[in-house]
């Protein structure tokens, strides 16, 4: 069963400025070995000082107005999912509107959750725009944790980068989403959790959460959905880490080929990560059903099955 | 309970990056010199948890450094 709404088209920003995780193997006592097949991430964006939050929310739509043609006067409604905005006051959403110079009668407001951001803002952007019979919206996540890093800490500095996605949801689908699964452990909020403007995360805690939860969620997510393991083209996985990734191949017993790790080269850049990602497979026809989850700050996590719309016309 | 050390390399071996000789490790070894990382060990110490159904807290893990001692631990839990 799928929906009329739903993913038209996806652009992104990566700032193209890296910091190499080659550059810390004395400071940290790491080897390429664990950079490159542990972690996985050989090296992490980072956002000019310049730049804030909003501002790469705009650099991902220009990267949208340069390979389709969107009619701002369509838009009525924007998302940005941000635990790190420009301000407290106001929402990024409104800067954005601002320097997209949308109409007046468009909705905007934030969302704020980390690495599951994604799925569940696509989920309120659909529901959104169907209950409001609105033609499009614009869901974006810039979640740029270089603002709350400490660069001291082996945990947490050589895994996010900075990025910033653009989801055009509508009425003229590539992709429908089929039913979700939502999840927290409020209890272990502290485990991933930013104090006095530093990021903080028990690395430990959050694998256990991940390898204990996510299989389970798997295996309710295709039950609600009525399908098998072996109907899902694709598994794309909050990039946490390629470990967590692996760990997750490797319980959920499918190929790594299925379940690819593919942000070696710019990091964790949490809500953007399944965007990212999903954006290089929108066009490409081998892969009809794909599984999005994520997981992360909360703890929470949310999954869905994205399934091909076969005629969008 | 006795736990045999078979049990706990057998756990090592499945979870452990192949890279750690796991069979071969002296039961009195330091795991972290023999190769055992910070994200192995979240591996082992999740498989260990789920296979003898013991909690194991962060300052345990940073104490439990060999096999033995992990051995010890589970047993003397096993039998409180």
């Amino acid at each position: 069963m799928t929906k009329k709404v739903g993913i038209e088209s996806i652009a992104y920003y990566i700032p193209d400025n890296y910091k190499s995780n080659f550059n810390f193997k004395e400071e940290f006592e790491i080897d390429d070995y664990f950079i490159v097949e542990k972690i996985g991430v050989k090296r992490v964006s980072q956002k000019l000082a310049t730049e804030d939050t909003s501002d790469l929310c705009i650099k991902a739509w220009e990267s949208l107005r340069q390979n389709s043609a969107i009619e701002k006067e369509e838009i009525d409604c924007v998302i940005v999912v941000t635990q790190n905005p420009d301000n407290n006051i106001p929402h990024v959403s409104a800067k954005v509107h601002e320097a997209l110079d949308l109409k007046e009668n468009c909705a905007c407001f934030d969302i704020s959750l980390g690495c599951s951001g994604f799925v569940y803002a696509l989920s309120v952007i659909e529901s959104f725009i169907e209950t409001n019979n609105f033609k499009k919206g614009l869901l974006f996540t810039a979640d740029p944790y270089s603002k709350i890093i400490d660069r001291k800490d082996k945990n947490t500095a050589l895994l996010f980068g900075d990025a910033a996605a653009v989801t055009v949801v509508g009425q003229k689908p590539i992709f429908c989403s089929g039913k979700y699964t939502f999840g927290t452990i409020g209890k272990m909020h502290k485990e991933l959790i930013c104090n006095n403007s530093l990021l903080y995360m028990n690395g430990r805690s959050i694998f256990d959460f991940v390898a204990r939860y996510i299989p389970k969620d798997m295996n309710l997510l295709l039950e609600k959905n009525e399908m098998r393991m072996d109907s899902i083209d694709l598994f794309l996985f909050h990039q946490g880490s390629k470990y967590i990734i692996d760990t997750l191949v490797k319980r959920l017993k499918i190929s790594a080929e299925k379940a690819p790790f593919l942000a070696n080269e710019y990091g964790n850049t949490v809500s953007s990560t399944i965007p990212i990602m999903l954006s290089d497979f929108l066009d490409n026809h081998a892969y009809t059903n794909i599984v999005i989850c994520g997981f992360g700050v909360g703890l929470s996590w949310s999954s869905c099955v994205l399934k091909r719309v076969i005629n969008n016309k | 309970m006795e736990v045999s050390l078979e049990q706990i390399r057998e756990i090592f071996a499945r979870e452990v990056d192949k890279k750690v000789d796991v069979k071969n490790i002296d039961s009195h070894a330091s795991l972290s010199d023999e190769g055992v990382d910070s994200l192995d060990s979240a591996s082992v110490f999740l498989a260990l948890e789920d296979e003898f159904n013991v909690k194991f807290t962060d300052d345990d893990i940073a104490k439990l450094d060999t096999l033995n001692k992990i051995k010890a631990f589970i047993e003397s839990k096993k039998s409180a």
